[in-house]
Parts: C-alpha cells; sequence; structure tokens
C-alpha cells in the first residue's frame, strides 16, 4: 500500500465514520510509515475540530427581517394595481384610435401607422399583460 | 401553499442554518446576512411552484448552496485567489517530526471555520453540508448536483486544503 492509498482509504473510512479501527492492511502500512502516522492523527483532529465548530446565530433583526418578506412583497402587486388600471385602459381605448385613424389616414402611410401600432399593441399586450398573468409565482 | 410548506414556518426552521451555512461559507456576518435574505427570498418566490418532487429541505439547501457558490463566485472574480500550497508540491524533507500536536493543542475552532471560505466554494460547500449540517454523501450529491465519488473528492481535497491552510497558518510545513 502506497502513502497515497493510505490516505486515500484513510480519508473514506473518515467519512463513513470508521476511521478509529483500521483495516490490517493500512494497520500495516501505518506501522511502518511515520508520515502517514503523523498523517493519520492530524487529519483526525482535524475532523473532529471541524464538527465541533460552533453554530453563528442570526440577529434578531435578521429573523424579523425575514419574517417580514411574505408581507412585503405579497404588498408589492396592490401598489403597483395603479399601473395595472393604466394598461386596462390603455387596451381598452388602443381600438378606438385605430379605428380614428384608419378613418382619417386612409392612405398606404395610414395602413403602415396602422400595422405598426396594432404589432406594438400586440407585442405589449403579449408581454406586460398576458406573460406576468400565466407565468408570475405570484 | 400548504401549511407544511407555510413561509413563516420554513424561516422558523430552516433561518438558523441557513444563515449558519452562509456565514461559514463566505466569512462575513454582512455576507451571510445578505445571502440568508436573498435564500429566503427565492424560497418565498418558489414556493407556490414547489412540486414536491424532491425533499422541501433539499430544494432549500440547494437555493442556499447556489446563493453562495454564486456569491464566492463573484468575489472570487474581483479579488485575488487564496495564497495555498497544494499538498503534493511540498517536498518531503520539509516535514516537521510531529505536526499533529499543533492539532491536538487547537482550540480556537472560529479561526478553522475561517479556513473554510479560503477553500474551493464546491469545497467549502461539501464540508459545511457535512460537519456543519451533518449530511451524508447522498444529500451532499443531491444539493450540489454532483456524483456520489465527486462527494468523496471534493470532502477529501477540502480537508487536505485545510490541513495545510492550518500548518501553513502555524509556521509548520509538512
Ligand atoms: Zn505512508
Amino acid at each position: 500500500m502506497t502513502c497515497e492509498n493510505f490516505q486515500q482509504e484513510l480519508n473514506l473510512l473518515l467519512d463513513k465514520g470508521s476511521a478509529k479501527a483500521l483495516p490490517d492492511e493500512m494497520q500495516n502500512h501505518l506501522s511502518t510509515c511515520s508520515h502517514c502516522n503523523g498523517y493519520r492523527n492530524s487529519i483526525l483532529s482535524l475532523h473532529e475540530q471541524l464538527s465541533l465548530i460552533p453554530r453563528a446565530k442570526p440577529s434578531k433583526g435578521l429573523m424579523n427581517q425575514l419574517l417580514s418578506i411574505e408581507t412585503t412583497v405579497n404588498e408589492i402587486p396592490a401598489l403597483l394595481s395603479w399601473k395595472y388600471d393604466v394598461k386596462r385602459a390603455l387596451i381598452f381605448l388602443s381600438p378606438i384610435v385605430l379605428i380614428f385613424l384608419s378613418n382619417y389616414l386612409p392612405t398606404l402611410v395610414g395602413t403602415l401607422i396602422n400595422l405598426g401600432i396594432l404589432t406594438a399593441g400586440l407585442v405589449f399586450i403579449l408581454t406586460t399583460i398576458l406573460k406576468p398573468m400565466f407565468f408570475s409565482r405570484y | 401553499m400548504t401549511s407544511d410548506h407555510d413561509f413563516s414556518v420554513i424561516v422558523k426552521e430552516f433561518a438558523e442554518r441557513v444563515y449558519n451555512h452562509a456565514y461559514r461559507m463566505l466569512g462575513s456576518r454582512e455576507n451571510a446576512e445578505e445571502a440568508t435574505q436573498d435564500v429566503f427570498l427565492k424560497i418565498h418566490k418558489g414556493l407556490i411552484n414547489f412540486r414536491g418532487d424532491a425533499q422541501i429541505s433539499t430544494w432549500i439547501w440547494r437555493i442556499t448552496t447556489n446563493v453562495c457558490l454564486t456569491r464566492l463566485a463573484n468575489k472570487t472574480k474581483n479579488t485575488f485567489p487564496v495564497e495555498y500550497d497544494p499538498i503534493n508540491e511540498i517536498a518531503d524533507d520539509n516535514r516537521t517530526a510531529n505536526p499533529e500536536k499543533i492539532f491536538l493543542c487547537r482550540e480556537d475552532h472560529e479561526e478553522l471555520a475561517r479556513s473554510i471560505n479560503k477553500l474551493s466554494p464546491k469545497e467549502a460547500a461539501a464540508i459545511t453540508l457535512f460537519y456543519l449540517e451533518d449530511m451524508n454523501y447522498t444529500e451532499i450529491s443531491d444539493i450540489l448536483e454532483i456524483p456520489m465519488g465527486s462527494v468523496a473528492t471534493v470532502l477529501h481535497r477540502g480537508r487536505e486544503k485545510l490541513r495545510a491552510l492550518i500548518l501553513k497558518s502555524e509556521g509548520i510545513k509538512l
């Protein structure tokens, strides 16, 4: 058994929680290798001390902030509701605007402007109104 | 949202552990507080769509670890990497007779904990989940989304680096 093998095996045993009693092959290597002896002691000690690291506690302020996430986040759509009202009004008014424009601009330029407005209106409806309605997580 | 997945219950059950994990991975209270807030915002946002294919704890730990990994990756981009001598590159004749004595006398766990955030993000995550959250290979592999065999490698490498960092800070060469 090489030193590298020994150290790898030892690490696996540490993870399984059974590094105190070594298999014969590892024990034999240990009895002839001072380097691995030192390694074993230091890694066992490190392993033990890592398990003893104390838990860091969050402050009360942080706990309160975390608990208030639910209230804060739920209030946001209500605060923004006037924006939805404006959007609804725009959607309602857009056909009237289109009829008005097609009556007063019945030329090719008018048709192009109408098509442009129609496309922009559709993109607007799809991206800002329908997408959040169906894909929002709130 | 069912009572099982009630946000305030999740906060009460996981806040301390998430904060502790973030603190040990990121190394500062300020960063840990920001990361914890990020984590719970994501949990709140995703909770309504949580389908329960995975355990809720695995899902929470995955979010926590990803938030910390992203923060660490951004930090590494903006700072110099931690100085580290890989264990294999140190000559044999520099070994001292009993480096383990230093470990045996050492009582300052905070110092050791601070060394965790000098590891690579994946190593820091694996070490923290294994030692501070008592997780096994399967759980760590689920959370970090790496094969079980890689968990062993990452843990081994993390321990090696910690060992080297501590011995180095004590002025001892391996
Ligand atoms: Zn050896």
